[in-house]
């Protein structure tokens, strides 16, 4: 009779004990492992490796699409066309680049804290964690909880380190959490992310907040820095007997759109 | 050696099915083969090396999705264990089958893993995580046979298929 269950009851054993092993580790996040930095890397490395192609032949569709079926007699002009294109692609493209480095650079002299710059290398909006993969890591001075920002405003915070890359938690995951101010009433809440964006928990329904308004981080946890712009009040909705409104926020920062973003580093590690 | 090599393989193939997802649905959902991979596993490999590999399977995707230490080892765990316990009593290989079992699976893991999101944010919002839930298990329920049918060439082919043919 034994027999027969030994082996459910062993399989069951083990699920029971990973399960509280998961449950443990969501309330008690601990530094990244080592197994788990060697994946990271690895896995964005491979990204990486395998995106290129598929990169490639997007752009050579884009750039070639409209000109297959040109007659013969053009084909010279053609390809100086192509080539000034190309030119003027890479142009385009080192003035955007540089139009968003002295965005950057003119935060920086606004910046109080010590800060890193990186490059956005992964965007991960479809899993059930909203991330990003930034370039720089622990051997950078990255660490875990850091603010990551950029010229237009709170992107999140550093969610895992490895050495050389790291998890960015955007702002509008649904476990990501601010303290926040709405700029002109001052009126206090806990931002938190929606999926596609955020709302403000626990503003009374006698506090003053419209549409428009902008909301700023609060400082309060010492995660963040205050007075960092995180989006604008486009919704405010309260309820017949309702104890809080709710208020819903469109970020200022366009998550899939970001190439380069700034980590700050909070004020108890600066040297 | 060759478990190795699996292993490796299944690295690789969690990396493309990132990429995959990114490219056919412009990275709004999803796309888990690796889900369709383990219950595969369940069907044709022994308990162990079935088991093992799955663990490993949901380690990988712990470290590139960024979900909590665990968490998608113990589904893979689970999903393993379960779909080995269903093929140990059932035999059923045909279409329809596959979709079912995938379905439901899928299900079980969107749950588990809504579960511990819930836990984490203190919130239960079901129905903002039900149209997630349909995007991701809908592809894999129409993928599931036609993968059951690859995979089976390519394990006959290398001779890592356990179980299939000890079947009656």
């Amino acid at each position: 009779m034994l027999n027969r269950f030994r082996l459910p009851l062993f399989l069951i054993l083990i699920g029971v004990g990973l399960l509280l092993l998961v449950v443990y580790n969501s309330y008690h996040p601990e530094q990244t492992g080592v197994a788990r930095k060697i994946i990271m890397e690895g896995a964005t490395a491979l990204e990486y490796v395998l995106r290129e192609p598929l990169k490639l032949a997007r752009d050579t569709w884009q750039k070639y699409v409209f000109l297959v079926g040109v007659v013969e007699e053009n084909r010279k002009l053609k390809k100086d066309v192509n080539r000034l294109i190309g030119q003027l692609v890479q142009y385009q493209e080192a003035y955007e680049e540089n139009k968003r480095l002295r965005n950057l650079l003119k935060l920086e002299e606004k910046l109080q804290f010590r800060h890193i710059f990186a490059r956005v290398i992964g965007v991960d909006r479809k899993s059930m964690v909203k991330s990003l993969i930034i370039n720089r890591g622990s051997l950078d001075g990255v660490k875990r909880n850091a603010p990551v920002i950029t010229d237009r405003g709170l992107v999140g915070r550093v969610l895992e380190t490895s050495w050389h890359i790291s998890r960015v938690l955007l702002l509008i995951d649904e476990t990501s959490n601010v303290d926040v101010i709405v700029q002109s009433s001052r009126v206090q809440g806990m931002l938190q992310g929606t999926g596609h964006g955020c709302s403000i928990k626990y503003v009374g329904k006698m506090d003053e907040v419209k549409m428009g308004d902008a909301v700023i981080t609060a400082g309060i946890s010492r995660v963040f820095p205050k007075g960092l712009l995180i989006g604008y009040i486009s919704h405010v909705d309260w309820r017949e007997g309702g104890m809080f409104k709710k208020v819903e926020i469109n970020p200022a920062v366009d998550f899939s759109r970001l190439e380069e973003v700034v980590v700050l580093i909070p004020p108890g590690d600066q040297e | 050696m060759i478990y190795i090599i699996i292993s490796a393989l299944l690295f690789v193939l969690l990396v493309i099915q990132n990429i995959l997802a990114d490219v056919l649905f412009l990275g709004r959902s999803p796309l888990e083969i690796s889900l369709i991979v383990v219950i595969y596993m369940a069907f044709r490999l022994s308990f162990i090396k079935g088991a093992l590999l799955s663990a490993w399977v949901g380690f990988v995707m712990d470290c590139i999705t960024g979900t909590v230490a665990g968490a998608y080892v113990f589904i893979y765990y689970a999903v393993f264990s379960g779909s080995y316990f269903i093929s140990r009593h059932l035999y059923g290989e045909k279409d329809g089958f596959i979709v079912t079992l995938v379905l439901l699976w899928g299900i079980v893991e969107g749950i588990i893993l809504f579960g511990l999101k819930s836990l984490q944010t203190g919130e239960f919002a079901f129905f903002s995580f039900l149209p997630f839930l349909i995007l991701k298990i809908v592809p894999l329920g129409v993928l599931g046979p036609f993968l059951f049918h690859i995979f089976d060439k390519l394990g006959f082919s290398y001779g890592f298929n356990e179980r299939a043919t000890k079947r009656p």
